[in-house]
């Protein structure tokens, strides 16, 4: 809640307790999410907004938001403890951390444009140090690229948001959306466009996606579960999500401009993934392939839409990190990213290959598995809303993910073990622990789906009317 | 007479500052020194001053003129001069493809500007001049969750200066010589995928920085040998290498 | 409105996107990671004067100084948190040219 925005001191001698803190604060931020209905939230919010004029609300895309950001949150916790074994180096990770959640919670509770900006900003300063944290070469190049491209598509949302002051006069959400409907002009559509333009850039949607291949590959493991997991999601997808339905509404150009990136992202994202021979690569070109499926069926603009498009995202963040996490725990055992050199791991890592089949079976949409579920509402959102060319071309490019994930498989975990390996261990508790957690996730929420849908998805659709 | 007359007077000094801030920026851009580019910027940031104040906002000038033409001045400034190239001032070219491919978006981007100027209609309803917030200080208790985002963007800002500034010189040259040659050779044995060989390649010698010596010691020390296996000569230096760099 | 103010905005929509376009095309076109942030300044400098201006002509110059003064600080650390990189990236292979981060393609 607010309080966790509060939460954010980095402990200067107190070393040892830093790790504790931030999983106890994973686990609050996770619970409090989960059980606590929005207007409880909204009260206790307010109630410590009144302490120092804060206006953060709750509603129910910011809990499936909030939920997310604290399981993925917690994942990275572990995987980061476990693989970086300096001290001082781990306290830095823990700090840049907390301080990346602290901007996406913002993100997510703020009502006002511009302060939408400035939490934008943390995340993406505090990831950016994150990417870079082991200062090898490869991770300033994708530190670096990120940066530049983070950077200039915030100065175009700036942009954006320079201009709707400009024509209207506030930047609160409620403002603008009361002075748009009142009256529009091209400079407002300019505004709109900017800012859909700097968010894909953002959430790593093609043809905006230069950065997130690298940046995802050459990050700290821990990182990558977090970058992967929720970073991109939050800044870029959330937001979307969140400025269509609280300001600009989905006029029919907005629709077509996101079923186009949509579905050209799905189809690039899957491709590209097909040719890769980098474990964490293969799975960042992935993972744009389903962010173009939540932005496809955003862009069908409707509530069975927005429902599916928000249900995937929470999915994705649970199996994409799980996928990230089993990534960390092979590199850390074999010393490599190669999947062309490995072969046959889960004769000696059994726990991470099971877990790892979970995670893509959901991410290709077998049932009964949380994915299929989204996968399905998407698809079937699309197809009612008449857009039947790209609801099959949803269904194709999800056969190509089933594909992709097959051989990637079939290379690391099953086949005949590779001589180098012989002698590798399970990865450690620390990596483990998470990568468990997140399947049990993925296989509950599938096989729970009638009690997630009543409780989690369909309210959502509050956000809407 | 005299009221248009000072109105004309104002907007035309607005207009030269505009054009002198323009060209301010467009020196920075190509200007083939950095030095001279960094002094066109804080030039221009200089002149963006200027407009700021007579555009009713002094305190923002105040700051943008201690920031960026201060502030930032000196952190180029300084990462200029610790990047100094070791035989001289480097000559640094524009990348002919993409300035080939970009070189008609400056041109463009003056043609639409006059377009715009002259035909489209301007007089759309802006929002009543709402009776400006009085006082700044005033302004700013509205704006405290902002002021909290801030505080956590310098706290993270200082993380990442504290993290990425620290002198590693030492390491950073060897071991990134090492990999250069590890890579570069073994990219000539193989032929293969050179990306793969090299990120696999580095990881292993970041991995072997950060963990010491865990169960991963057999993997790195495998893992050239094996790639060895795979493409002859090149990578057994690369091998050697990665383990005398330690 | 005023006809001053509609000249305003004409010069303004000239103006902020030619800055906007230098900084831009000075971003892409560079080979030299220094100038890159140089142009990204340019860049704030666009969004800036576009902020005190609307702040001008909607009235509200204190809401606008007060968004102009944080982005200008959160650029600054941006740049800062960049030449942090650049150092390090210059450490690690002797040079500034942009042609050495083509090293992750696939």
């Amino acid at each position: 809640m607010g309080g966790i925005l509060l939460l954010n001191l980095p402990f200067r001698r107190l070393k040892q307790l830093a790790f504790p803190f931030a999983l106890a604060l994973a686990v609050a931020q996770g619970g409090l999410a989960l059980f606590v209905p929005a207007d409880l939230w909204n009260r206790a919010v307010v109630r410590l907004g009144g302490l120092g004029e804060f206006r953060l609300t709750v509603d129910r895309l910011s809990i499936v938001l909030l939920l997310s950001i604290a399981v993925v949150f917690f994942s990275a916790l572990l995987v980061g403890r476990a693989t970086i074994a300096d001290g001082s180096k781990r306290f830095e990770f823990i700090n840049l951390l907390v301080l990346t959640v602290v901007g996406m919670n913002g993100i997510v509770m703020v009502r006002d444009l511009f302060s939408l900006y400035v939490f934008l900003e943390v995340a993406a300063i505090a990831s950016f140090v994150l990417v870079c944290l082991n200062r090898d070469r490869d991770a300033l190049e994708g530190g670096f690229k990120y940066l530049i491209l983070s950077a200039v598509a915030t100065v175009v949302m700036l942009t954006a948001i320079g201009l709707l002051l400009m024509t209207t006069g506030d930047t609160s959400f409620s403002g603008v959306a009361a002075a748009l409907r009142a009256h529009s002009n091209y400079l407002s559509t300019l505004a709109i466009a900017a800012f859909v333009a700097g968010l894909s850039i953002k959430g790593g949607l093609v043809p905006f996606h230069g950065w997130l291949p690298d940046a995802y590959t050459a990050a700290p493991a821990g990182v990558s579960v977090l970058l992967a997991g929720i970073v991109t999601k939050t800044t870029g997808i959330y937001t979307v999500i969140r400025l269509i339905t609280a300001i600009f509404g989905f006029t029919p150009q907005v629709k077509a401009v996101l079923l186009s990136i949509g579905a050209i992202s799905i189809v690039v994202g899957a491709l590209a993934a097909l040719g890769q021979k980098d474990f964490k690569r293969m799975l960042a070109y992935s993972s744009i392939s389903q962010m173009g499926y939540i932005i496809l069926s955003l862009g069908t603009g409707t509530a069975l839409g927005l429902a599916g498009a928000v249900f995937h995202l929470f999915n994705h963040a649970i199996f994409k990190s799980q996928l990230f996490v089993n990534a960390a725990a092979v590199e850390k055992q074999t010393g490599t990213r190669d999947m062309d050199v490995m072969g046959g791991l889960s004769a000696r890592m059994p726990v991470t290959g099971a877990t790892s089949v979970v995670a893509f079976l959901s991410t290709a949409g077998i049932p009964p598995l949380s994915g299929f579920w989204s996968k399905l509402i998407i698809i079937v959102a699309v197809w009612v809303s008449g857009y039947h060319l790209l609801a099959v071309l949803a269904v194709l490019a999800s056969l190509i993910t089933c594909a992709y994930f097959l051989s990637m498989q079939r290379r690391v975990f099953f086949g005949p073990l590779a001589e180098e390996f012989k002698n590798i261990r399970e990865a450690q508790l620390g990596i483990l622990f998470p990568a468990v957690i997140l399947a049990l996730v993925s296989i509950g929420v599938g096989v729970f789906f009638p009690y997630v849908l009543n409780s989690l998805i369909l309210p959502i659709k509050s956000v809407v009317g | 007479m005299r009221p248009i007359e000072k109105e004309v007077f104002a907007l035309t000094i607005d207009l030269l500052l505009l054009i002198a801030m323009t060209i301010a920026a467009v020196w920075s851009v190509l200007k083939k020194d950095l030095v001279k580019a960094a002094i066109a910027l804080a030039g221009t940031s200089i002149i963006l001053t200027i407009l700021m104040f007579r555009l009713a906002s002094p305190l923002a000038a105040v700051f943008e003129l201690s920031v960026c033409a201060g502030l930032i001045t000196v952190i180029l400034m300084s990462t200029i001069s610790l990047t100094k190239p070791p035989e001289g001032r480097q000559k640094e070219e524009q990348s002919e493809g993409r300035v080939q491919r970009f070189a008609l978006l400056p041109l463009l981007a003056v043609a639409a500007a006059v377009l715009t100027f002259a035909v489209l209609p301007f007089n759309f309803a802006l929002p009543q001049a709402v009776a400006s917030g009085d006082v700044r200080t005033v302004l700013w208790d509205q704006r405290q969750l902002d002021l909290l985002g801030q505080i956590a963007a310098i706290i993270a800002g200082v993380f990442g200066v504290s993290l990425l500034f620290k002198e590693k010189l030492k390491s950073a040259g060897r071991t990134g010589a090492s990999w250069r040659r590890a890579g570069v050779s073994s990219t000539m044995a193989a032929g293969d995928d050179p990306s793969s060989d090299g990120g696999a390649s580095s990881r292993a010698r970041a991995l072997k920085e950060d963990t010491g010596s865990e169960g991963s010691n057999e993997g790195v020390g495998l893992q050239p040998g094996g790639s060895g296996v795979r493409n002859n000569a090149g990578s057994s230096p690369s091998g050697e290498t990665i383990r005398s760099s330690r | 409105m005023s006809e001053s103010t509609a000249h305003w905005i004409r010069v303004m929509v000239v103006f902020i996107p030619l800055f906007f376009i230098t900084g831009l095309y000075c971003v892409i076109t560079t080979r030299n990671l220094i100038r890159t942030l140089i142009g990204l300044q340019v860049l704030s400098k666009a969004v800036t004067l576009l902020f005190v201006v609307a702040g001008y002509l909607t009235g509200q110059t204190a809401f606008s100084q007060a968004c102009v003064i944080t982005l200008i600080l959160l650029e600054a650390v941006v740049l800062a948190v960049a030449s942090g990189i650049i150092i390090n990236a210059y450490w690690h292979t002797d040079s500034l040219d942009t042609r050495n981060l083509e090293n992750l393609k696939g």
